[in-house]
């Protein structure tokens, strides 16, 4: 591991005064921060630096045993890196404690209501970092320099983890989702189509294309398109953008009318299953070759990889997005320490060697496939490298790519919820033979029921954090 | 008597009931109170509390998605009590006629499903309601039908597969307890009434119903609890989503319920406040059943509130002897 | 609309029934007691066959009704994700544990409601009745914060302990005392001179059994299914307990069903054992207790 020290990482590394110091009050895992920023601002690179330099460096022999919570395939991720972790830090154990993501995060928040019983690092899904980037329950990362890692870090998701007094910083994010096109290239083959990722790309960049191809791929080999027509909508949106900083819903999207058009077309010629992409019947039809394509964030293709088609090697291609919609993410976790942990140094050490090291976060994605935020990371051959499963194509270029392009938006504690409408809205709509417009109605009307009270908690938070004014 | 006479008198009979007193007083006393206090209050659990009043109840009958809660309940549990209820009394019946052999087998059978975990079996449920796979589908096929989409379509048919799973669930249950009270029954009772040239409809509808209606009524107090907590069967059959499907057409009140808290979000004054709208409904409905079945000419009923009314005398006879 | 009909049609059916009984057509009887028997098993069939296949046989078109050839390898891949035996271990402890207070507490509880003329009676019971009706989720957050306070979070405590406060149990056991236990009977034993302790366990206990058996089943099937309260309590996979080890075999990249219908099937299979081996006690605790009221 040590091998891959690479100064170009260690951007943001600390002073060998800071080093020093700290060494001096090290090795005890107190809770209180022992941290200090005076000179991180420095961009030396200290001596000893390794590539797991934090911006604030702990006793790489402080003992704690620390709590890791979140979610699979989480816990495979960090278990692949944990060997880098240790040689590191040898005397930092550590245990997970996972679960499903519903479940995990209800827990968390219970804990954190509760003031203990949460673990000492605890990842948090990107849907929901509004809601705690507030949080006191949280302890604030920037006592340990995390301000440093400012420009290591994708800005659309680092952004979207500062306060909203741009105070403090409580969460580092750990991948982002750039959203793509997977599709099964049998599929395009079997009707006749071409199926490498430019042509593929060509083929579909007008919603006119979209349909087009479905119905060729329908009329040749009987399989559906899409598992939901409603998720071509839902894009539009990926990048949880709903509201403006007034917390006004932004309804209005660039070639809504013509995406909605294109749903509302596909769906009376029977050309998606109509089950939810997420289902298992779904899964089940990627599988079986019955559904030939499904938008979503990169991490998808470690879905289909290890669990959905691990059979399917050279089967699948990655295009880019539907009619042009253009970049945007999709997912994408956090990590975070809360206030409430004993081991807050211990924890640090982990959050700082897992998604600021080139290794860390490079070891995870190769495990699990979650694609990271650190920008560093993207330095290195693997991200040139054909992937067998895509047919050879170099998919991590592509999401290298539109990482680079993504665009910090403005996310609220509602997006989850406004999401949530979109499928079961559109379905609604399209049951009930609405046009574009009416079916943009009534997702208003249904998003405005459903986040009404969630919308005061925001208004509310956004008054205890002093910037709400009206 | 004085206090210390009463101590010694029933000291074991206060030591049997302590437990139950202690455990509730400590462990759900506290809750109970502190989720009212919550109620009065904004708080997400990651920030400050902010007190709000009555806001949050105003909010909650501001939301029509909580009269849609509302209404899908009351629909779903009305429309499942038919089958829940007459069901229930049918298949005792039979089961208690001794027309059938058999009975302990049919008994067990039936009451299968309300000893097995929801979420197993709402899995199972999932997946026989399914649009493209589904064996109830299936079977649909080969009748020469067409595909019906359950739990997707325009969302209105979420409601009947979760009757469906409900009353599966509950009519054994139901069955069992009107059984139990109808070997309850003396035997004299029928046997004078076949005597007499009773059919089996009017010993079942003169006889056995209303000397079953204590029991009737426990029942449909406790499938109204159960209707009310209604959560895991229409949110498992929904792929686990919190509009309750399409349309909201399976939003149960505990689905909008655990979704503002703790479950599907963290608005716990809110979700406080919606928990104790339940509790009043649950409250009410429980009465209302009680006091609609009160049979004034019950001797029963009359004696019981002959010395209601003698008990309240006593005590004010006693205050004015203390007063004098 | 089709929803109305469906049900005017069971209740036509039923309605049927009612009809058929006094012309003692009994092999129509049979009939519908045996296709009302066959809609109860049916989605317990699904889950058995379920579990003899792999995820894509299940969902495919037509569905798989027959036994099929997975079953072993569902076992494998269960026992990769999960650790059934810890789990069932976990659930055996909670539940006993919980379900062994409950008949006592509940027991001694209902039998002196129902014997002893003690001031304060009515109320007290008043009070227990009112208990039943909140649901146990309006208090589900406070209730974790004060688990977290004792530091009973991640233990089996948290679980057996603060659910010994059973109303209903009391209830049940009050119904069943007053129909069953003679008043002359525990006069005859204190006469002989026995301790109220004494006439309890020797003289009471033993004709309760049946209302034991009951309450015991109903407690151990609610213990046994709970997944609200464990799903907060329990964190650390080493203390899961089944429906949180079934829930954790549901994944967004997909979930194993056939291995997760054989976990399920071996979660359910011992309630079911459980259940048909007590039956007979179950049913005639249900009986005595129900006869008046």
């Amino acid at each position: 591991m040590k091998k891959q020290v690479n100064k170009a990482v260690t951007i943001a590394a600390v002073t060998a005064m800071a080093a020093s110091m700290l060494a001096g009050c090290g090795g005890s895992s107190s809770s209180t921060s022992s941290s200090t920023t005076a000179g991180a601002d420095s961009t030396t690179t200290s001596s000893s630096a390794s590539g797991s330099t934090g911006a604030a460096a702990i006793d790489k022999n402080i003992s704690a045993d620390i709590v890791v919570g979140g979610w699979p395939s989480g816990d495979d991720a960090f278990k692949a890196a944990l060997d880098g972790f240790h040689e590191e830090y040898p005397n930092i154990n550590v245990e997970f404690q996972f679960t499903d993501t519903t479940t995990y995060h209800q827990n968390l928040q219970t804990s954190l209501a509760a003031g203990s019983g949460a673990p000492d690092v605890a990842m948090v899904e990107g849907a929901y970092v509004a809601q705690y980037r507030d949080s006191s329950a949280l302890t604030d990362l920037n006592q340990y320099g995390a301000q440093n890692y400012a420009d290591d870090f994708v800005s659309f998701k680092w952004n979207q983890a500062i306060s909203d007094d741009k105070s403090a910083m409580r969460l580092i994010p750990w991948d982002i989702g750039p959203a793509t096109v997977f599709y099964r290239r049998d599929i395009f083959e079997k009707a006749g189509l071409a199926s490498d990722p430019d042509s593929v790309d060509q083929m579909l960049s007008t919603w006119d294309g979209v349909v087009s191809t479905a119905e060729t791929i329908k009329d040749k080999t009987g399989a559906w398109f899409v598992p939901d027509v409603s998720y071509f909508y839902q894009l539009l949106f990926q990048n949880r953008d709903y509201y403006d900083e007034n917390l006004n819903l932004k309804l209005d999207r660039d070639g809504d009318t013509d995406c909605l058009n294109a749903v509302i077309k596909m769906r009376q010629e029977g050309l998606d299953m109509n089950v939810d992409m997420w289902s298992t019947e779904a899964y089940a039809a990627y599988q079986q070759g019955t559904i030939a394509t499904v938008a979503s964030g990169a991490w998808f293709g470690g879905f289909l990889k290890t669990d959905i088609d691990p059979d399917g090697s050279g089967h699948w291609g990655v295009a880019h997005l539907y009619a042009g919609i253009g970049s945007k993410n999709w997912g994408g976790s956090f990590l975070a320490i809360p206030d409430q942990s004993k081991n807050k140094d211990a924890a640090w050490a982990f959050i700082s060697y897992m998604l600021a090291t080139k290794e860390g976060q490079n070891t995870m994605f190769q495990a699990v496939d979650y694609f990271p935020a650190y920008t560093p990371a993207y330095d290195d051959p693997i991200y040139d490298e054909e992937d067998a499963y895509f047919g050879g194509q170099k998919t991590k270029q592509l999401w290298v790519s539109i990482a680079k392009d993504l665009e910090p938006v403005y996310t609220t504690q509602m997006d989850v919820t406004a999401e949530g409408q979109i499928y079961t809205s559109v379905n609604q709509g399209l049951q009930d033979g609405l046009d574009a417009q009416g079916i943009k109605d009534l997702l208003a009307k249904n998003i405005d029921a459903a986040t009404t009270e969630l919308k005061e908690q925001q208004i509310q938070t956004l008054k205890d954090a002093g910037v709400w004014n009206q | 008597m004085s206090f210390k006479e009463t101590w010694k008198k029933y000291k074991v009979a206060y030591v049997y009931i302590a437990p139950f007193y202690i455990l509730f007083a400590i462990f759900g006393l506290f809750p109970i109170v502190y989720g009212f206090f919550l109620s009065f209050f904004r708080w997400d659990g990651l920030s400050a509390m902010h007190f709000v009043g009555l806001t949050n109840y105003i909010n909650v009958f501001k939301d029509p998605l909580f009269w849609t809660a509302l209404k899908n309940t009351l629909v779903i549990g009305i429309i499942a009590h038919i089958p829940i209820l007459l069901g229930g009394l049918a298949l005792a019946f039979i089961l208690n006629s001794k027309l059938v052999h058999g009975e302990n087998i049919f008994k067990t059978i039936y009451f299968m499903p309300m000893v097995t975990s929801s979420v197993a079996i709402s899995i199972v449920f999932q997946q026989m309601f399914g649009n493209n796979y589904g064996v109830i589908n299936w079977f649909e096929t080969l009748l020469g039908g067409d595909k019906i989409n359950w739990l997707g379509g325009d969302g209105s048919l979420i409601k009947a597969a979760v009757i469906v799973m409900f009353a599966w669930k509950w009519v054994g249950w139901n069955m069992v307890i009107y059984l139990a009270g109808m070997q309850g029954i003396s035997n004299d009772i029928y046997e004078a009434a076949e005597i007499d040239g009773a059919t089996q409809p009017q010993v079942m509808f003169r006889i056995c119903i209303p000397l079953l209606k204590p029991i009737i009524i426990f029942t449909m107090v406790q499938s109204t609890i159960g209707m009310f907590n209604l959560f895991t069967e229409p949110f498992m059959l929904t792929n686990q989503n919190w509009q309750g499907g399409i349309n909201n057409g399976g939003l149960t009140l505990m689905i909008y319920l655990l979704n503002k808290a703790p479950q599907g979000g963290n608005l716990y004054g809110y979700a406080s406040s919606v928990a104790y709208i339940i509790t009043l409904m649950i409250v009410a409905i429980s009465t209302a059943i009680n006091k609609a079945s009160q049979d004034k000419s019950d001797p029963d009923y009359i004696q019981s509130e002959a010395e209601k009314r003698q008990r309240r005398e006593q005590r004010k006879q006693a205050k004015q002897q203390r007063r004098a | 609309m089709r929803l109305l009909l469906f049900f005017l049609l069971i209740a036509a059916i039923l309605v049927l029934i009612a009809r058929f009984v006094p012309k003692g057509k009994t092999i129509s009887l049979y009939a519908v007691l045996i296709v009302i028997a066959v809609i109860m098993l049916l989605p317990f069939y699904m889950m058995f066959i379920m579990s003899t296949h792999s995820t894509a046989e299940i969902f495919s078109f037509p569905p798989y009704v027959t036994f099929g050839d997975k079953l072993i390898q569902n076992f494998k891949s269960m026992n990769e994700s999960v650790n059934f035996l810890r789990s069932f271990r976990n659930s055996c402890i909670v539940t006993f544990g919980n379900v062994a207070l409950v008949l006592f507490f509940c027991s001694i509880g209902g039998y002196a409601f129902s014997v002893y003329n003690f001031p304060g009676r009515e109320p007290l019971f008043a009070i227990l009745l009112a208990t039943m009706m909140i649901p146990s989720t309006a208090g589900i957050i406070p209730w974790y914060i004060m688990m977290s306070k004792f530091s009973w979070v991640n233990t089996f405590r948290a679980l057996i302990i603060p659910n010994c406060a059973n109303a209903f149990g009391i209830y049940w056991f009050r119904q069943y005392c007053k129909n069953n236990v003679p008043t002359t009977l525990i006069e005859a034993a204190r006469l002989d001179g026995c301790s109220e302790w004494t006439i309890f366990f020797r003289v009471i206990a033993p004709i309760l059994l049946p209302a034991y058996a009951s309450l015991g089943i109903m407690q151990f099937v609610n213990v046994w299914n709970d997944f609200m309260q464990p799903m907060m309590i329990l964190k650390s996979p080493n203390v899961q307990t089944l429906p949180l080890m079934l829930r954790s075999m549901v994944s967004d990249r997909g979930t194993d069903y056939g291995a997760m219908m054989l976990a399920s099937t071996c979660a359910v299979l011992p309630i079911l054992i459980a259940f048909l081996s007590a039956s007979k006690y179950f049913m005639s605790g249900l009986t005595a207790g129900a006869v008046k009221e």
